[in-house]
């Protein structure tokens, strides 16, 4: 691949590292809160492991087999989704492309990008686990062969992740859907390996082939690379499919202004497929649940005394997971997705609040399918009692405005206009959020968790309240959010 | 009326922008002339609000340049670079920008359909602008820009990319605008265009406004015959007042 590969990729990793190392100093105080939340967060982690061990003849364990296919499942998974955001629907990769450079190479330094972006997030996280191993003496109950297949497997998770990731993106149902069924065997096949009785070595050796495959692919998969930018990048000049009016599809009851910027940010996002992709997601995540569901039975009983608490601990946490990447990591993107157009909406006679309303609502508009999809298919299908029902149904309602709110406050204090991401927020700020939206979550449902307890038609009055409460912060934090907006310079 | 007072841009150790004073009056066409890196975008970005001065003020129509929505409304914006939403049509774009702008709704349809048909664009514009060519998004600038008919405009470098039929076309607009009693600030690096339509010029270099005035007085001060070897001759730092 050569020095023209390294060279981009080398230059690329300077501008970003030098727009991160900008934005960290500039928000000292976030960048330590960030520290913590990770520390903290795998501190959590080992301590839950630690306290598992203690629980007799639990009714289910997880075999090391699935904590090795989740971790790998999740590394793939975020390097395939960022291949596709960031390098097969970036249009800035034109100037690379159209360089007397082959597309190999370019092809190649995206591939570095991905890869060395993941694989230090991996080195990071290891080091804490390692550390915090070492000082509080935790004894993870893995065998050795655990960490073999651990190195071998966040070795090539991101590269079956960038492979995917363009098989993704392949032109027309029927390639995208056979091409996708063709690779995703690898991905099923891991799974099997881990879950067999193969003696270590073999799996080790499985593993090392399937990486060996991918990067022959990768090496042989210009043409496709090529294919799939053109096709992710595509703008259509098909006219009988477009609005003659950018304004035809919202009630006329909204105020204008923002309706009119909300109509603009839904026609962008459904015309570069994101919000059919975040849709697709949000059902996996309902689907998941009616996977536990199958699996535990109504009345699930883990040995631990919870079996009662099974199921809402579940669907909250599946609510909590859906909002995150259907509101919040949109929202985070609020501004930084504009890039260069940022001029547009920014020289344009509207209010600051209106401005930051119409993109949030853009993205709230979708939060129905997150009470459909995830809130309620469970509780009616166990069926839990009316009260259940409707305190997932408010509870979700709590959490979109609230984790609503911090992602479009967080967007213009902390906007990203990388271009070479495609605007998206830094690994930093996405989990600091993440984790912030969940101690508020967990802060403003407390309360009415309590009292529903005691008294379930009282806690649902309190959720009630709590819920009202939300919506009174995320007014205040997009008001927040319109002040800070004004002070964005322009000066890229 | 667009007022210029003491105006500053400091990037750390770097001067964009350094004590820069001037002042458009209405019916007037101010062209700012500058080598690349000059300072005139930046000042261009003050403005209109993407950037906020180190030192000094900008005026539109006595008031300063700050978040206000109604002064927002009183100039018309063409940034230096066509940067537009690929995803949009040319029509979905000027009709939102358009309605934001506070156009009614059946003179906004007819504007466009006038401006798109004077321009050309009438087979294009209901296709999405990332299919457009560089010509094509500047056209479509120029309309946003003009659309809601504004007191002011506040151009940059407007005939870039456009062939000479159009770059014509949009000097007679700006010519027209100066008659009706409008304000035209814009940018150039091509003095010919400047020659043609200008009041008055201002050549800025290093962040420094060097002249300023009619463009018969620079010549003359600088005893050159062309405006493109006053440029010269001030940007060498040779002849010239302000």
């Amino acid at each position: 691949m050569g020095k023209g590969a390294l060279d981009l990729f080398s230059t690329e990793i300077k501008g970003s590292y030098r727009g991160f190392k900008e934005r960290t100093q500039e928000h000292p105080l976030i960048t330590g809160w960030f520290i913590i939340l990770l520390i903290t967060g795998f501190w959590i982690l080992l301590m839950l492991v630690e306290f598992s061990k203690g629980i007799e003849d639990p009714p289910f364990r997880l075999s090391e087999g699935d904590i090795l296919f989740t971790i790998f499942f999740v590394i793939m998974a975020k390097a395939s989704v960022e291949t596709v955001e960031n390098t097969l629907r970036n249009e800035q990769l034109k100037h690379h492309l159209s360089s007397p450079i082959s597309v190999r190479k370019v092809q190649f330094s995206r591939f570095l990008k991905v890869y060395w972006y993941n694989l230090l997030l991996v080195v990071i996280s290891l080091s804490i686990v390692s550390i915090l191993t070492l000082i509080f003496g935790f004894e993870p109950p893995v065998t050795q062969s655990f960490y073999y297949h651990l190195y071998l497997l966040l070795l090539i998770a991101p590269l079956i992740g960038f492979n995917l990731g363009m098989f993704t993106q392949v032109k027309g149902p029927f390639k995208k859907i056979s091409s996708l069924m063709l690779y995703g065997q690898n991905i099923s096949l891991i799974w099997l390996v881990l879950h067999s009785d193969l003696p270590a070595k073999y799996v080790s050796l499985y593993i090392i082939a399937l990486g060996s495959l991918s990067i022959i692919f990768l090496c042989c998969s210009e043409g496709l690379f090529w294919e799939v930018w053109r096709h992710g990048t595509n703008v259509s000049t098909n006219q009988g499919l477009r609005f003659h009016s950018a304004g035809d599809f919202l009630p006329e009851w909204i105020r204008s202004p923002v309706r009119r910027i909300a109509e603009k940010e839904i026609l962008i996002r459904w015309r570069r497929r994101e919000s059919p992709a975040t849709i697709a997601v949000t059902g996996m995540i309902g689907a998941g649940l009616i996977f536990f569901y199958m699996e535990l039975g109504s009345s699930p009983d883990l040995g631990l005394g919870i079996g009662k608490y099974v199921y809402p601990i579940l669907i909250g946490m599946s609510i909590y997971i859906a909002v995150i990447l259907q509101i919040v990591f949109p929202s985070l993107s609020l501004f930084g997705r504009e890039g260069k157009t940022f001029w547009a909406i920014r020289s344009l006679p509207v209010a600051s609040k209106d401005i930051v309303w119409g993109k949030v609502m853009a993205i709230l508009i979708y939060s129905p399918v997150i009470i459909l999809i995830v809130a309620l298919p469970l509780p009616l299908l166990l069926p839990l009692p009316l009260e259940f029902i409707l305190f997932s149904v408010f509870s979700s309602i709590l959490m979109i405005f609230l984790l609503g709110g911090i992602g479009a406050w967080a967007a213009a204090k902390f906007p990203n206009f990388d271009e070479s991401v495609n605007g998206a927020p830094d690994v930093t700020t996405m989990y600091t959020m993440m984790i912030t939206g969940m101690i508020s979550a967990f802060l403003f449902l407390a309360i009415p968790v309590v009292i529903f307890r005691v008294d379930r038609v009282l806690g649902l009055l309190a959720l009630i309240f709590m819920t009202d409460m939300s919506a009174l912060v995320l007014l205040f934090l997009l008001k927040r959010a319109g002040k800070v907006y004004e002070g964005i310079e322009m000066d890229f | 009326m667009i007022e210029i007072k003491h105006l500053s841009k400091r990037y750390g150790e770097i001067e964009a922008v350094d004590d820069v004073n001037f002042s458009v009056e209405e019916g007037e066409v101010f062209c700012l002339l500058g080598s690349n890196g000059a300072g005139k975008t930046t000042i261009i970005k003050i403005l209109t609000g993407l950037l906020e001065a180190t030192e000094g003020t900008a005026l539109i129509d006595g008031k300063e340049v700050n978040d206000d929505v109604n002064l927002k409304k009183r100039f018309g914006y063409l940034p230096e670079q066509p940067h537009l939403y690929d995803r949009l049509t040319g029509y979905e774009f000027l009709d939102t920008m358009g309605s934001l702008k506070g156009v009614e709704k059946n003179i906004l349809e007819k504007k466009i359909d006038r401006y798109s048909e004077e321009l050309e664009l009438e087979d294009r514009i209901h296709s999405e602008m990332g299919a457009y060519s560089k010509g094509m998004k500047q056209k479509i600038l120029f309309i946003n820009a003009i659309l809601h008919d504004p007191p002011n405009f506040i151009l940059d470098e407007p005939t870039v990319g456009l062939d000479p039929r159009y770059a014509q076309y949009m000097k007679r607009k700006i010519d027209e605008f100066s008659k009706d009693g409008k304000t035209v600030l814009m940018t150039t690096h091509i003095t010919s265009v400047a020659e043609e339509i200008a009041d008055k010029v201002g050549i800025i270099g290093k962040g420094k406004l060097l002249v300023k005035g009619p463009i018969e007085d620079l010549k003359t001060s600088t005893g050159t015959e062309t405006l493109e070897q006053t440029f010269v001759e001030v940007i060498r730092g040779g002849k010239g007042s302000t």
